[in-house]
């Protein structure tokens, strides 16, 4: 059910709790953004449990590439390879002699060596030498094979999990997402745009800067705030929202009386940009506005436990919160777009390159201050407004799952 | 002649331009707009603005991974001009006026999406 009608995005009804009559409303306790011990709780029974996000295929999209990935809230780093037979796999980045990475950043090759004792592996995880052999005691190589992590893919997006047998399925945690998202065009697309921010936020917290529109009108205020507000929405309420038991979304609408800027109207002549407005109503794509909301702009899909992704037409970006400690988090943020076929379309794409990354410089000023605000122990609970559902989702289906509830909140309508 | 001051014939009248505003990644493009006073973005903004579709029409002959150095040169231009473009439609400031510090925030390099022939060697350069 849409709510884009015109009363309904101003009006006083809180149609998100309607939606969700089973999440409450009342304030919540700000300790899960600060507590060491909960961040603890949150390794345990959900980093340590659930498919988290590695990277996209085309990082490896030949025989022997392969890409490190540093996953500090599990203090380790993986190394994501394609095998000589094709198959993607992922591998602790641990040397089987004394530990040492035997990888690092990212390239092709036919064999791993570690720069330490020269021990050698194949892409495929093989150990396959070891230097001065006969030194070692009943040494079996067999045994001494790189540790490898389950992996899969959908879609183009590469998943591990550090559970050895893990309670779901990748399909069966992204869960209702999958179907939804099928057949939107992901592998269309190449990196376009790639930045990154380690600050002083709990991950819950700097997530949460990009999951609501309740701050658009006042981070962007004079800035991108025409673009989705307006007096159709004057606080960029989202025009659908979908909670399921831990995923989440919400499909953000343009302002349609927005005046298109000489720049935008360039770049959609010759492709699509981010600020593009009624020469969006066009055309669609598959996967994305799923409750066909009027003046589609985005949707946000929460993939739970740690990353958004953002779709649209003729593009996506994704964003990715990994907690170093409960109150520093490393932020890294993609921008997808289709290779450009000539000049024109660069130079089009150039256009939402900028403005996006222009306005998440100004979404992630605001984390730090909030974050030393909740450290200072002042403020004891939190109140999340209707339209700050999302937030409210993230933080229950979280302090569910740290409370051993392992299907999350349903909250499923 | 230096190549970093020609342009293709029908666009000399924007080699004031050159060789400053040539730049051939986003985390230079970036650096010189916000070291810029306002007025010489929007100057700037201001020329490119009505070129861009004569460019694009112009460069879109071109093959993006064997450019001749005046077409780099001027496709760097006409990305130049989309960087500035936040700053005089959105900003009305060189910089984003109430962001995280550039310090923490980190650019990553990207392989660029051209790459230009030098004709007198005539091999390609990735940019």
């Amino acid at each position: 059910m849409s709510f884009d009608t015109d009363k309904r995005l101003f009006g006083e009804a809180r149609l998100n709790h309607e939606k969700f009559p089973r999440l409450s409303t009342g304030p919540v306790a700000t300790e899960p953004y600060t507590s060491e011990e909960y961040l603890a709780r949150e390794r345990e029974e959900i980093f340590k449990r659930m498919w988290l996000l590695a990277g996209r295929t085309e990082k490896i999209s030949n025989k022997g590439d392969y890409f490190v990935k540093v996953i500090e809230v599990l203090h380790t780093s993986i190394i994501v390879v394609r095998g000589q037979d094709d198959k993607v796999r992922a591998f602790y980045n641990v040397c089987r002699h004394r530990g040492t990475n035997i990888a690092s950043g990212s390239g092709n090759c036919k064999f791993f060596t570690c720069n330490f004792h020269g021990w050698v592996y194949d892409t495929e995880g093989n150990n396959r030498h070891v230097a001065d052999e006969s030194q070692f005691f009943n040494l079996d190589k067999s045994k001494l094979n790189l540790h490898e992590l389950k992996c899969d893919v959908w879609n183009g997006f590469i998943f591990v999990s550090f559970d050895e047998n893990p309670r779901e399925s990748l399909l069966e945690q992204l869960a209702e997402l999958a179907p939804q998202l099928n057949d939107f065009p992901f592998e269309e697309m190449q990196v376009a745009g790639h930045w990154g921010a380690t600050l002083q936020a709990n991950w819950k917290l700097f997530l949460d800067a990009f999951q609501e529109g309740y701050h658009v009108a006042t981070v962007h205020s004079g800035t991108i705030n025409e673009y989705y507000t307006g007096e159709r929405n004057p606080h960029c309420r989202p025009s659908s929202v979908r909670l399921y038991d831990r995923n989440r979304a919400l499909t953000i609408p343009f302002n349609p009386k927005f005046q298109i800027h000489p720049s935008e109207e360039f770049a959609v002549k010759t492709g699509v940009s981010l600020s593009q407005g009624e020469a969006g109503l066009k055309e669609s794509v598959p996967g994305i506005n799923p409750e066909g909301d009027e003046y589609f702009s985005f949707d946000i899909n929460a993939v739970f436990p740690n990353w958004l992704l953002d779709t649209s037409i003729g593009f996506f970006f994704i964003h990715e919160f990994w907690p170093i400690d409960a109150h520093t988090t490393r932020w890294e943020a993609t921008m997808y777009f289709p290779p450009p076929d000539n000049a024109g379309a660069l130079i089009s794409q150039n256009q939402s390159i900028a403005l996006l990354r222009d306005a998440f410089r100004e979404d992630i000023a605001t984390s730090e201050g909030s974050q030393a605000g909740l450290m200072s122990g002042s403020l004891k609970e939190i109140n999340f407004a209707d339209s700050e559902v999302t937030c409210r989702h993230l933080y229950e289906v979280v302090d569910q799952m740290v409370n051993g509830n392992w299907h999350g909140t349903r909250t499923s309508a | 002649m230096a190549t970093d001051t020609i342009l293709p014939s029908g666009f000399e009248d924007l080699s004031r331009y050159l060789p400053q505003w040539l730049h051939a990644t986003e985390i230079d493009r970036n650096r010189f707009r916000v070291a810029r006073a306002l007025p010489e973005l929007q100057d700037f903004y201001d020329t490119m603005m009505p070129r861009l579709e004569d460019i694009a029409n112009f460069l879109n002959d071109f093959p993006l991974d064997a450019l001749p150095r005046e077409c780099a040169n001027l496709l760097e231009l006409a990305l130049m001009a989309m960087e500035v473009a936040p700053a005089t439609e959105y900003y009305n400031s060189p910089d984003v006026p109430n962001a995280v510090e550039h310090e923490k925030f980190r650019i990553f390099p990207l392989h660029n999406n051209y790459a230009v022939v030098d004709a007198v060697t005539t091999s390609a350069t990735n940019n």
